[in-house]
């Protein structure tokens, strides 16, 4: 069952609530799912669609809706950034649930910019206990070139008895290549995608969720290949950071950004729910 | 605007309904028919920003998502054409009672023009609306195929892979898992051969066609009054390259929205 609804400031924001099939445990986390970039509520593929009404069949309420001026919510006058208005109507959403249900602990889900959001609400907003970036914030390490210069690199590594002599050579031979790959990889952030933030920043706002002990779910599409290539890639880029069980991580090695293919998105949903389940039991 | 769910409650149907924002209210309400799957996407905010300004115009207006498309209910591998002409006609009613309008029109884009055509032998229509319309359904169907086959190849050369059974399925295209009935019931769809009933009819297009000038004498020969309107633009149905491209012709929509001001001159 679901149900459309008005809010927010003027009520000029529209959202849709994903009801379980069974009910679950009283005040279990609401999921939210955010705008993926322009894409309205429906996501892409009406991919989102059918991950609320996936997420809610394994009990949990589940709420997608439109930041203003994308799909079904009205443009808002505002002074505030795009990234600010964002964390301020993904709190009205939140405030929202809140008062209909009594609920403050959320999960946030969220694509591509959505993902970029998602980080940020988690950072300025305690409810969020949870967070699933699909194509999130990524930063090279040593592994990352390795990998891109030498595509073969990932199965030979596997291989090798020991691995340290030869991460030694290929370390000399891409020290000279480096410097021309990170500018390559940080203009593509910018034009193409977002301005990833500075990496320190990214450390502290990393190390203020895991004190707050918010459950992290990375999942990249290979179309990311320019920023991510291997699961282990953000535990080596934080290396000071203990992300112990807070931290998931997928690579979908099929998959295009927005999970065109029935099989990707058959496995980004499973990826979910299994997360969901692991983390965030339904003890209904 | 407002979101609700109407219809019957096991099939629930999405809508958003503009009111008249202008000081007087028309008598006349418009019905938008949205396009399929992945033109859905793509012209939603196209769309939208013609309700809005019908709307503004004095003519409300609800746009909602048939079963089995966007928010309504209805997986969709249940997608039925009859299905969505019963949920056409469920939002005409729906639409009347919400604006107590005495007439209604229908605004369709690509299929959903089709759709509109196919509903006014059912429905009495006062205006209608074909932008960009699905004139043969069987080349409609193959151009998706092709255009998902390409598209899979072209992924497929950029993530370094080579054809994979994964992405090569039957009845999967772009994102949506269609039944093959309703592939076989769009194919079948041909608006040359579909008696249209309206007392007005407007025909805007963004690409010059054989096809658009056929169902322009074709209207013309069912002697309905109606207006042509050709915008040139690169909106570009056909081509992968273009199908991200969220496009928004600022002059077809002033076109429909001057068509409902102004009428047939």
């Amino acid at each position: 069952m679901e149900k459309a609804f008005s809010f927010g400031q003027y009520n000029s924001m529209a959202g849709i609530l994903t009801e379980p099939g069974t009910p679950g445990q009283n005040k279990q986390p609401i999921v939210i799912i955010l705008n993926a970039g322009l894409v309205h509520h429906a996501g892409p593929h009406r991919m989102t669609v059918e991950l609320a009404r996936t997420i809610a069949s394994q009990g949990y309420m589940t709420f997608r809706f439109d930041l203003s001026a994308i799909g079904d919510s009205a443009a808002r006058k505002s002074r505030l950034s795009y990234e600010e208005r964002a964390v301020d109507e993904t709190k009205e959403a939140m405030n929202f649930l809140s008062s209909l249900y009594g609920v403050n602990k959320f999960i946030i889900i969220g694509l591509c910019t959505g993902a970029d959001n998602a980080h940020r609400v988690a950072v300025a907003d305690k409810r969020v206990i949870g967070c699933v970036f699909l194509d999130g914030y990524a930063y090279p390490t040593f592994r990352f070139y390795l990998y891109r210069i030498l595509p073969k690199a990932h199965k030979l590594t596997q291989k090798i008895v020991n691995p340290k002599k030869w991460i030694h050579l290929a370390r000399k031979i891409t020290k000279r290549i480096t410097a021309r790959d990170n500018a390559d990889t940080s203009e593509y952030m910018e034009n193409v995608y977002w301005k990833l933030p500075h990496k320190e920043q990214a450390a502290k706002e990393y190390a203020e969720l895991i004190s707050r002990s918010v459950c992290l779910y990375f999942i990249f599409t290979e179309e990311q290949i320019l920023s991510f290539n291997y699961t282990n890639q953000i535990r080596d880029s934080f290396k000071n950071l203990s992300f112990g069980n807070l931290l998931s991580v997928d690579l979908f090695a099929l998959s295009d950004h927005t999970y065109t293919f029935m099989s990707q998105q058959k496995l980004l949903f499973s990826g979910i729910k299994n997360w969901l389940g692991a983390n965030f039991p339904n003890k209904a | 605007m407002t979101p609700f769910y109407f219809g019957d409650s096991k099939k629930q149907l999405y809508g958003v309904y503009h009111p008249s924002t202008a000081h007087s209210q028309n008598t006349e309400a418009v019905l938008i028919c949205y396009p399929l799957w992945r033109e859905y996407f793509r012209t939603h905010r196209a769309i939208t920003q013609l309700a809005n300004k019908l709307a503004d115009s004095g003519f409300p207006v609800l746009r909602f998502d048939y079963s089995a498309t966007g928010d309504s209910a209805g997986n969709t591998e249940e997608c039925s054409l009859e299905q969505w002409l019963q949920d056409i006609q469920t939002a005409i009613s729906e639409l009347k009672d919400l604006s107590a309008a005495s007439k209604v029109s229908i605004v369709g884009l690509r299929f959903g023009a089709a759709l509109a055509a196919l509903i006014s032998q059912r429905t009495q229509i006062n205006k209608l609306v074909l932008w960009d319309p699905v004139v043969n359904g069987k080349s409609y169907i193959q151009n998706m195929k092709d255009m998902h086959n390409a598209y899979v190849k072209q992924h497929l050369q950029e993530v370094r892979q080579p054809v994979h059974k994964l992405l090569l399925k039957d009845n999967e295209y772009f994102g949506f898992k269609l039944p093959p009935s309703i592939l076989s019931s769009i194919s079948e769809v041909a608006l040359l051969k579909t008696k249209v009933k309206a007392n007005y009819a407007y025909l805007c297009v963004t690409e010059e066609k054989p096809e658009f000038r056929e169902l322009r004498a074709y209207l013309n020969e069912q002697k309905i009054k109606g207006a042509y309107n050709f915008v040139e633009s690169s909106v570009a149905w056909d081509s992968v390259e273009a199908l991200e491209v969220v496009h928004i012709p600022p002059a077809i929509v002033q076109g429909i929205v001057d068509f409902f001001k102004n009428g047939v001159n």
